[in-house]
């Protein structure tokens, strides 16, 4: 974490270095964060590209180098609702397809059975996505994909953290009602 | 075994020790310390979301392209350069107010003033030739040869009775 924030100081410097060391160290991080909530891959790429380029350009307003994290998720959450935004507005003008991608792309070179598996976890996935409500998709995900405790939970939605537990504790409760997952988790 | 010992954890409340294990009752947490069964809900609980995230990991694919934007460096022109430039572009701007709002002589002017200097002109020499005809008494009734034929004072003018049909003299003196 000092690491990081020895990064961000320097970074706010104009080290390039040391901003190229903090892309890749979250590169993978964000990529994830968006491609679960996305479906698409080349748009994924697109938008964690648009992430960092909005990163590179703020870097120096960020005060507290220690919430970096945090601040780059919340960057990435924005990003992501005006990806929304814009889908829906082109969906209404009839120049896309639809508001959510429901397509997912096998082109990597995976076995049979793993190109199987992976469908089964994203169809399960997204199931349950659809059980829960925005939020308690939203703060679900960040917690259990993206590994994001609690504190970041609440800094990036910009909630209270009472709120978050509570959010986090329904969306559990239906988690644990969705046994097929659960079934393909304990396999 | 004791009654407290048998009192096993409600599922919400085993789901809450995943969330904000603080959150927990003095005894539960001893509870949960204790109780193997529990203990067990709870792991497979935290087993199958670290699944998930373990998943959900191996199953993202890789990106075909580098995430990381390319910064190119912006080459900043010469300061003498940029102080041109900015001198231009006042200039552009002077010119464009200038045009609006007619501080600039434009074509329509400029054949306007023309215009009037030439009317001015034909003014003034018309006035001077006026003068010239007053000077030389071109207005006399006779032509020039026979003017001197007549007599040199308008004697009738000094005739009453004349002067009392066409009260010339009186007009002339009213004139003058």
């Amino acid at each position: 974490m000092n690491q990081i924030a020895g990064w961000v100081r320097e970074a706010q410097s104009g080290n390039r270095y040391a901003l190229n060391q903090l892309i890749d160290h979250y590169q993978n991080d964000i990529f994830r964060f968006v491609y679960y909530r996305i479906h698409n891959q080349t748009d994924a790429e697109d938008l964690t590209q648009d992430i960092f380029i909005k990163v590179i350009k703020r870097i120096h307003t960020v005060k507290d180098h220690t919430l970096f994290k945090s601040w780059l998720y919340r960057i990435a959450k924005n990003q992501l609702t005006d990806f929304y935004r814009k889908k829906r507005f082109l969906f209404f003008m009839g120049t896309t397809d639809d508001v959510e991608s429901e397509h997912c792309e096998t082109t990597e070179d995976n076995s049979p059975e793993t190109e199987v598996c992976k469908k089964e976890f994203l169809i399960h996935l997204k199931s349950l996505s659809k059980e829960l409500s925005k939020w308690e998709r939203e703060i679900f995900l960040m917690r259990f994909i993206d590994d994001l405790n609690i504190k970041e939970i609440a800094r990036v939605s910009k909630k209270n953290e009472n709120t978050v537990k509570t959010h986090l504790y329904r969306a559990l409760q239906k988690f644990k009602k969705h046994n097929k997952f659960r079934e393909l988790l304990k396999r | 075994m004791s009654s407290q010992k048998s009192k096993h954890l409600i599922d919400d409340t085993i789901l809450w020790t995943l969330i904000d294990p603080d959150k927990l009752q003095v005894n539960e947490r001893t509870h949960l310390k204790e109780c193997q069964i529990c203990q067990a809900k709870q792991a497979d609980l935290k087993k199958e979301l670290s699944e998930m995230r373990q998943l959900a990991c191996e199953f993202l694919p890789k990106p075909k392209r580098n995430l990381r934007p390319v910064l190119i460096e912006k080459t900043r022109p010469l300061v003498f350069l940029r102080v041109k430039n900015a001198f231009a572009y006042a200039l552009m701007l002077m010119i464009c107010v200038g045009g609006v709002f007619g501080l600039w002589p434009t074509q329509d002017n400029a054949i306007d003033q023309v215009a009037i200097e030439q009317e001015t002109h034909s003014i003034e020499k018309m006035f001077q030739e006026l003068d010239d005809n007053q000077q030389n008494d071109n207005y006399s009734i006779l032509p020039f040869t026979f003017q001197y034929i007549v007599v040199d004072e308008f004697e009738i003018m000094a005739n009453p009775f004349y002067d009392y049909i066409f009260p010339i003299s009186t007009l002339e003196t009213d004139d003058s």
